[in-house]
């Protein structure tokens, strides 16, 4: 059941996009993931239809929309946190679509929700080591808890103090500090920039856009920050009510001055 | 026949014991194990009463309902401030005191306990075989059901629920959390001691072993087996777990050693298949049983669900919420949409009452305000000014102390030094509650809605002046307390549809998406009507297009003669809004002045606004 309107100016940018969902030809061309197809909700309930998205490495793809657009709830079940209903998501040319949010972080996915996610009890230090628990080498940690220092050099200075007192817009950082300590593959961002200061807003999307520069990460983005979001984004999706009603690159999107009437 | 009686006499103590539990624990989140032992207080008063003075049941439960009262509430006291896993220490150690002191009393009969509690009578009838008990035990137990549906389904329940869900947004809307959980301690202390009087006149005696701490998890057991927050699940609970014994005694024709020994691995294994397989209860919270035979016929009928969804698109949000407070598990957060793919409209602002004073009037003035914690200052010397019918921003770098404001004005952290004023009477040192009724309240950066309440009990909770909220009223002013109820029942759903969410209006507030969550939390400050408002990122997680009709919806408030104040980091927001805007670094104000002032200063600039 795929109606037409979903993508109206899809077919005219075919050359700003691989063809999605496919297994053989899209990976071959570098595409790290792949949804095709993909059903999800909450029990019976649907929340996300359909939706066929596709993420190359070093790419930074965001996706866009009004709130309970089903952005998050694709999110999730990318991660596998939910159950995809239906459709298939692909990572690397893997099949991932029933794996478990363990074995997904073991192949180099890394979330951060929404939701302040730290463990509030424990030492900004020990929250960072827990980012990389999964890495064997001692050397390895050293090196990346270094990086993550250089981008957030107050997560060094708060190094003692107990993740729960810091303020809300300091949890969020350290957040992304645990997240990038787990050296992720593929980055799923949501909203990283909500409590945070402009300044340091756009300093983080910098950081974010140097990694996947530098190092191939790709990033899959939910932002109501839309400027900043589309500033440093490759390619763009529109969600509204649980479908993908649009992709475009980022650039398109930028030149569009009625982007907002799409939500 | 009069041992079948003496069963349905059992279910019946144990039904009160379980209901009181579950007003405790399902409504009010408050754990206790020490119940068994609150029936200890009124069952020992009624055979000591009876054996010593010759006291007649009804006296002697009115004078052990009264006794087990100020144990509960003296039990509560310490339990105020305690998380459950202390409070499950804390009964733990109250229930061990109590059947110590009962033990070791000489009056009351050692480890024996006081034999021959047999023959009182009520009403000049003699109670002697189990028939004769049963018309008392059965009026008492209606009569405690209602009772607890009274408290629990009612305002005052739903206060019970919302300090369940988040004890902080609770009291930030002006709820005495200390004097809720003090009383339902109590009240539900005397209906425990009340079963307790019962269960010593069912075995004509009244010894420890009756109350002992294996009695107090049963009756645990039986509210969780039931379903916390749903009272026929607690009737359920009691009566699956008291039919166990003659089931093993009889059915099985085990030995009474054996049955009771099988009777616990039994319990074990039926809670644990019970948390596996369906943790809310048999009958969760929200459900009743002909709705559950219901579902279960409809299950029956339709053949299981496919893989493939019908695609039929998005429901009308209409039918949505007639459907989500309808359905029986509208309350199934499992079941329910997480995220509703709708579009929303905003309604107009709802009648509300226009302040009085006069605009630019100094409403909340801050002077000296100072706070550390160890050595970290979080605030130093604070001076600031809230002014009648404006909109005052705080901004600054994260971590700069701007919650810690909202936490110092509202009372959530007391002071160090420096006073707060609000409409000239010195609030410094009142509590969250106290505050929010001298009319200031705030929002929450991490939005705190009660997540199993609904969007609409979420609202209703911030409608200020509710006679049913507290017991007096909902007791004594039964009329006053529905008119109320229904008028904030509208109330709620107009400023609902004025945020634009009243068509999610019945669904749990924690199963929407969270820009969704913060609109709710929106409404649910502003339906407090208070004078001042302090919001905390509002803005932060809510689409573009729903931020510039939010910024309308403040506005609107402002020309109602409301005092804001706003910590934002979107600089277009605080632009177009702030009459007023103060910087704040590092635990002071460093910085004040119309926006375009601050935004000029290069320091600032630099350190906060950013290039963009």
């Amino acid at each position: 059941m795929r109606s037409d309107w979903r993508r109206p100016t899809l077919a005219q940018h075919e050359q700003a996009t691989t063809v999605p969902g496919g297994v053989g030809a899209g990976t071959a061309t570098q595409d790290i993931l792949v949804l095709s197809g993909v059903q999800a909700g909450y029990g019976k309930k649907h929340v996300v239809f359909d939706v066929d998205l596709h993420l190359r490495a070093g790419e930074i793809v965001t996706m866009i929309g009004h709130n309970g657009a089903g952005k998050t709830t694709t999110l999730k079940t990318v991660f596998g946190m939910l159950p995809a209903i239906g459709g298939n998501v692909t990572y690397q040319g893997e099949d991932i679509t029933h794996s478990s949010c363990r074995r997904n972080v073991l192949r180099g996915m890394s979330y951060i929700p929404a939701e302040r996610f730290v463990f509030g009890e424990l030492s900004v230090l020990d929250n960072l080591r827990l980012g990389a628990l999964h890495e064997g080498s001692r050397e390895v940690r050293d090196t990346r808890r270094e990086k993550v220092h250089g981008m957030f050099p107050l997560l060094r200075e708060r190094a003692a103090q107990r993740a729960g007192t810091m303020s809300g817009g300091q949890q969020r950082m350290l957040s992304l500090g645990l997240a990038m300590m787990a050296a992720p593959k593929l980055l799923l961002l949501d909203e990283p920039s909500l409590g945070l200061a402009p300044a340091l807003v756009a300093e983080i999307f910098d950081g974010v856009r140097r990694l996947a520069d530098e190092e191939g990460l790709s990033v899959l983005l939910l932002e109501q920050n839309v400027g900043q979001a589309l500033r440093i984004a490759d390619r763009a999706y529109v969600m509204r009510a649980g479908r993908i009603i649009l992709e475009e690159t980022a650039e398109q999107m930028r030149g569009r001055k009625d982007y907002w009437d799409l939500f | 026949m009069e041992l079948q009686i003496s069963y349905v006499n059992s279910i019946l103590i144990f039904s009160i014991f379980a209901l009181s539990l579950n007003l405790l624990l399902g409504y009010a989140g408050q754990v206790s194990v020490a119940h068994a032992a609150f029936g200890a207080v009124g069952g020992y008063s009624v055979a000591f009463l009876f054996l010593q003075h010759g006291v007649d049941l009804l006296p002697g439960l009115v004078v052990g309902v009264v006794l087990s009262a100020l144990v509960g509430v003296v039990v509560g006291l310490p339990a105020l401030r305690l998380s459950t896993e202390f409070l499950i220490l804390l009964t733990l150690a109250a229930q061990t005191i109590i059947l110590t002191l009962v033990t070791t009393s000489s009056n009351l009969g050692g480890t024996y306990g006081l034999q021959g509690v047999s023959g009182l009578s009520v009403f000049g009838r003699k109670l002697l075989k189990p028939s004769d008990l049963l018309p008392v035990f059965l009026v008492l137990a209606v009569v405690v059901y209602l009772l607890v549906r009274r408290l629990g389904e009612s305002p005052y329940g739903r206060v019970l629920r919302g300090i369940r869900e988040d004890e902080v947004a609770c009291r930030s809307l002006g709820k005495n959390v200390f004097t809720y959980k003090l009383t339902v301690f109590g009240v539900t202390a005397a209906m425990a001691g009340l079963a307790g009087g019962l269960f010593v006149v069912q075995n004509g005696l009244a010894s420890p072993s009756l109350f002992s701490f294996d009695q107090s998890t049963a009756i645990v057991a039986m509210v969780i087996l039931g379903g916390t927050g749903n009272l026929v699940g607690s009737i359920l609970g009691a009566t699956v777990l008291v039919l166990l014994t003659p089931f093993f005694d009889s059915a099985l024709n085990f030995t009474p050693e054996r049955a009771a020994l099988w009777r616990l691995i039994a319990y074990g294994v039926v809670l644990v298949i019970v948390m596996l397989v369906r943790p809310q209860g048999l009958l969760p919270e929200g459900t009743t049983l002909l709705r559950l035979g219901r579902r279960l016929l409809a299950r029956r009928a339709t053949p299981a669900p496919g893989s493939v969804p019908a695609m039929g698109g998005v429901r009308l949000p209409q039918q949505q919420v007639r459907s989500a407070l309808v359905e029986p598990g509208g309350l199934d957060l499992d079941r329910d949409a997480h995220a509703l793919t709708e579009l929303a409209h905003h309604g107009d602002l709802p009648d509300t009452v226009v302040s009085t004073g006069h605009r630019g009037d100094v409403v909340l003035s801050v002077s000296g305000l100072s706070k550390r914690f160890g050595g970290v200052v979080a605030a130093e010397d604070l001076n600031m000014e809230l002014r009648q019918g404006t909109i005052t921003a705080l901004v600054g770098p994260n971590g700069a102390g701007k919650t810690t404001v909202f936490n110092l004005l509202t009372g959530a952290i007391r002071p160090d030094a420096g006073r707060v004023t609000l409409n000239g009477q010195d609030i410094s040192g009142l509590r969250p509650d106290q505050v929010a009724d001298k009319g200031m309240v705030r929002s929450f950066q991490d939005v705190r809605v009660f997540p199993r309440l609904s969007a609409l009990d979420n609202v209703i909770l911030a409608i200020q002046g509710q006679p049913g909220e507290h017991v007096g009223g909902l007791f004594l002013r039964p009329g006053a307390t529905s008119r109320a109820e229904r008028d904030a029942h509208d109330k709620a759903l107009e400023w609902l549809s004025f945020v634009g969410m009243d068509s999610m209006a019945g669904l749990p507030a924690g199963a929407l998406a969270f820009g969704q969550q913060k609109l709710v939390a929106l409404a649910r400050v502003l339906a407090t009507e208070a004078d001042v408002v302090l919001l905390d990122e509002p803005a932060s997680g809510i689409d573009q297009q729903w931020v510039e009709v939010m910024l309308g919806l403040i506005e609107q408030l402002r020309e109602k003669g409301r005092t804001i104040c706003i910590v934002e980091h979107n600089l277009h927001d605080v632009g177009r809004l702030a009459d007023h805007t103060y910087f704040m670094e590092l635990g002071r104000i460093t910085a004040q002045g119309s926006f375009e002032e601050l935004t000029g200063e290069k320091r600032l600039a630099e350190a906060y606004f950013g290039t963009a």
